[in-house]
C-alpha cells in the first residue's frame, strides 16, 4: 500500500515513473486570458537567438527584444507583435511584472525593459506597472494587480529541485517557509491564492544562461552554467518549468560522463499538474514550438 | 556557588509558608544574594553574551575594504528573511543563528560574511561537506575555495565568505578575512566519529557526507521521494564513494537512536526499495548495478550502484566488520 505511493530510484530507472507522474485528474484550469488559448493551453515556444549574449556573458537588449515579440506572436498565432501584446494586457491592466533578484541570477535586465517596453505600447501607464520580486505585498499595483506577468531564469535549486516560474509567486505569499515542506511540493497551491489566481497572462521562464547543477545550499559555479540563449514563453507556469527540468536533466547528461546520482526532487513541477491542477506538467501533453537558433537544442 | 542556591533555596520557602530558621541564616543568605548579583550573575551574563556575539569574529574592516550597512542575525525562526529555500538546508542540521556582515570597497566592489553556528562541529562539518567539491586550501578544520567562495568550517561554526565580482584584490580579501575569521575561533572542534567507521580502502575522503535527514540523502544519491529509511534529526548518516578502477560504489552507514529503530526501518527499506533481496541482502536494480543492505544493532548499512555483487558484498562486510568492531 505504501509502496505504490512512494517513487524509488528504481522506478525512475524503470520508466514506471512517468507514467504516475502523468496521471492528470482532470482539475487543470487554465489562467484567465483575455485571448481564448483553450484550444492550445499547454502550447510553450521556445525561442533562441546565437546573438542573445555576447562571450562575456553581456546580454543583447534589441535581440531579447526580437525574441520575445517572436515568442508571444508564435504563441499567439498573430504575426504582428504590438496587436499581439494587445490580446495580453489592456490599457487599463494593472500589471505586476514578477522577476526574480537572486544576487547572481536576477532576471536580466533586458527582458524586463522589453517586456515594459511593449506593454506600455499597450497603453498601460507607467504608474501602473510595477517590476519587482520582493515586497510584493507591500506594493500597491501588486495587491491591486488585475494582470501579472511572470519572468525569471531557470537554474537548479537546492531544496525545490529547481527555482522556476511555479517557484517564482512564493513571494506573493507572506510566510514563504510555510511552502517548503517536501522539497516544496506544494508551491503549486500558490497559484490559487486570491492576490494572484487567474491574473497571469504570460511566463517567461529566460533560458539565457541556465544553471544546470550545483551542490550546497548556495551552490553557484560557472562552470555549470551555459549560454543556452533561449526563453521558453507559454501561458502555462507548469509547462514551462516542466520543460525546464528536462532541459537541465538533457545537459547534465551530456555534461557530465557520469551524470550525478544525486539531486533534489522537483516533484512539485509535477505536482503543480496532478494536485494543484494549474497547469500541464506532462510532456506528452505538451505543444512545444521551437524557433530560431537550433543547435545543441537539447529539447 | 551551589551551596549558595541551596541556602537561597531554603529562604525561598518562606514564600511557600515555611520559615526561616534563624535571623543569622537570613543575613547570610542574603549577603550571598547580594554577592552572586554583583559579581556571579554579570559573570554570568557576559560569558553568554561573549558565546553568542558572533560579530566578535568577523573583523570589521580588513585593507581598504570597511563594513558597509548594518550587520544581520538570523535564528532559526528568521532565517528565511535571509536566504528563503535554503534556510532549509540548515536547519536540517542543529543551525542556531547566522550573523552577516558586509563590506565595501571603492567604487562599487562588495565582499560578504555569513558565519553560521551549527550548534556542534559534527554538524559544522555536515553543512561543509554538504557541497564540498574542492580541494583544502588551509583555513580552519577544511576549506574549498571556488568563483569568489571561500567556504570552512572550524569549532561549531560553518563560514562562507564570498564575492561577486572575483579579481586578484577581491580573492585577496577573501581569504584575508576568512583567516582573521578562522583564528578568531578558538576551538577547532571534532569531525563526527562515525567518519571512523567508514573502511578505509577504496575511499574517496573528499565525497564523505554527514547529514542527518532524508532530503540530504537525496541530494547526494537519490533513494525515494518519501523517507523510506526513516531518517530525521535524530539518527546520523554518512555516504561516501569508493572508488574501484572506474567503478564509484556508495556507501550508506546510519546509526539510530535505538536497535528498535534501526531494524524497524531496515524493514521498511527492504519492502519499499528491494522486497527481492530479504533473504539475501543483495538485488542487481533495473540499471545493471547491485544494490547491498543489512543491519546490525543500532546502523543500517547499504550500498548502492556496486558493479558487481562481488563489489557489493565486500564493501558491505568490510563496514559491517569495522563497525562490530568499534562496538565491541
Amino acid at each position: 500500500m505504501i509502496k505504490k505511493s512512494i517513487l524509488t530510484r528504481r522506478d525512475f530507472v524503470r520508466g514506471t515513473a512517468c507514467g504516475a507522474a502523468g496521471i492528470a485528474l482532470g482539475l487543470r484550469s487554465t489562467p484567465e486570458i483575455i485571448r481564448d488559448l483553450s484550444t492550445s493551453p499547454s502550447r510553450v515556444v521556445l525561442v533562441r537567438d546565437s546573438e542573445a549574449m555576447d562571450e562575456e556573458g553581456n546580454f543583447n537588449g534589441p535581440v531579447i527584444a526580437r525574441m520575445l515579440d517572436d515568442a508571444v506572436t508564435t504563441l499567439l498565432g498573430i504575426e504582428d507583435p504590438a496587436a499581439c501584446w494587445k490580446e495580453i494586457v489592456r490599457p487599463d491592466d494593472v500589471l505586476g511584472i514578477k522577476t526574480n533578484v537572486l544576487n547572481y541570477f536576477p532576471t536580466p535586465k533586458e527582458v524586463e525593459q522589453a517586456i515594459q517596453n511593449r506593454v506600455m505600447e499597450v497603453g498601460i501607464a507607467e504608474e501602473n506597472i510595477s517590476i519587482r520580486d520582493r515586497g510584493l505585498l507591500r506594493d500597491r499595483i501588486f495587491t491591486g494587480a488585475t494582470a501579472l506577468i511572470n519572468a525569471r531564469p531557470l537554474r537548479t535549486h537546492h531544496w525545490s529541485g529547481i527555482g522556476g516560474c511555479i517557484k517564482n509567486y512564493i513571494m506573493f505569499h507572506n510566510r514563504p517557509s510555510d511552502w517548503h515542506e517536501d522539497s516544496c511540493a506544494d508551491l503549486g497551491g500558490l497559484w490559487k491564492m486570491p492576490v494572484c489566481a487567474g491574473k497571469t497572462r504570460l511566463n517567461v521562464l529566460v533560458v539565457l544562461r541556465p544553471m544546470f547543477y550545483g551542490i550546497g545550499p548556495h551552490h553557484y559555479d560557472p562552470q555549470y552554467i551555459w549560454q543556452y540563449k533561449g526563453l521558453l514563453v507559454s501561458t502555462d507556469p507548469v509547462s514551462v518549468d516542466a520543460l525546464g527540468v528536462k532541459l537541465l536533466e538533457k545537459k547534465r547528461k551530456v555534461f557530465f560522463d557520469r551524470p550525478p546520482r544525486g539531486g533534489t526532487s522537483t516533484k512539485h513541477v509535477r505536482l503543480a499538474e496532478t494536485r494543484h491542477g494549474i497547469g500541464v506538467a506532462d510532456l506528452g501533453k505538451i505543444d512545444l514550438v521551437k524557433i530560431g537558433w537550433m543547435e545543441d537544442v537539447l529539447i | 556557588m551551589i551551596t549558595a542556591l541551596v541556602d537561597i533555596h531554603e529562604v525561598g520557602n518562606t514564600e511557600t509558608g515555611q520559615v526561616m530558621r534563624s535571623p543569622v541564616i537570613a543575613i547570610l543568605v542574603s549577603v550571598l544574594i547580594v554577592f552572586a548579583m554583583i559579581f556571579v550573575l554579570p559573570l554570568a551574563i557576559n560569558k553568554g553574551e561573549k558565546g553568542m556575539d558572533l560579530s566578535k569574529l568577523v573583523p570589521e574592516s580588513a585593507g581598504e575594504w570597511r563594513t558597509e550597512g548594518e550587520n544581520g542575525l538570523y535564528d532559526r525562526q528568521t532565517i528565511f528573511d535571509y536566504m528563503d529555500g535554503a534556510g532549509e538546508v540548515y536547519l536540517s542540521f542543529a543551525y542556531q543563528k547566522l550573523f552577516v556582515r558586509r563590506f565595501t570597497r571603492p567604487p562599487d566592489e562588495e565582499l560578504t560574511v555569513e558565519l553560521y553556528d551549527m550548534g556542534n562541529p559534527s554538524d559544522a562539518f555536515g553543512i561543509f561537506t554538504r557541497g564540498r567539491a574542492g580541494d583544502d586550501v588551509g583555513i580552519g578544520r577544511d576549506s574549498e575555495y571556488r568563483s569568489g567562495y571561500l567556504l570552512f568550517w572550524k569549532g561549531k561554526y560553518f563560514v562562507i565568505v564570498y564575492t561577486l565580482v572575483e579579481n586578484e584584490d577581491s580573492k585577496k580579501a577573501v581569504f584575508e578575512i576568512s583567516r582573521i575569521i578562522a583564528d578568531n575561533i578558538t576551538e577547532d572542534g571534532a569531525i563526527p566519529d562515525m567518519v571512523s567507521l567508514l573502511p578505509a580502502e577504496d575511499l574517496l575522503e573528499k565525497s564523505i557526507r554527514y547529514f542527518h535527514k532524508h532530503t540530504d540523502l537525496n541530494q547526494h544519491y537519490f533513494l525515494a521521494d518519501d523517507n523510506i529509511l526513516d531518517l530525521g534529526m535524530e539518527t546520523e548518516a554518512l555516504i561516501a564513494n569508493y572508488q574501484e578502477e572506474d567503478d564509484y560504489s556508495f556507501l550508506l552507514i546510519i546509526r539510530y537512536p535505538e536497535v528498535g529503530l534501526a531494524r524497524g526501518a531496515f524493514d521498511r527499506f527492504i519492502d519499499i526499495y528491494m522486497p527481492e533481496g530479504r533473504e539475501s541482502g543483495i538485488v542487481q536494480i533495473e540499471d545493471g548495478y547491485w544494490t547491498a543492505a543489512a543491519s546490525t544493532g543500532a546502523f543500517i548499512i547499504a550500498v548502492f550502484d556496486a558493479p558487481s555483487a562481488r563489489r557489493a558484498g565486500q564493501l558491505l562486510a568490510a563496514a559491517k566488520e569495522h563497525i562490530e568492531g568499534a562496538d565491541r
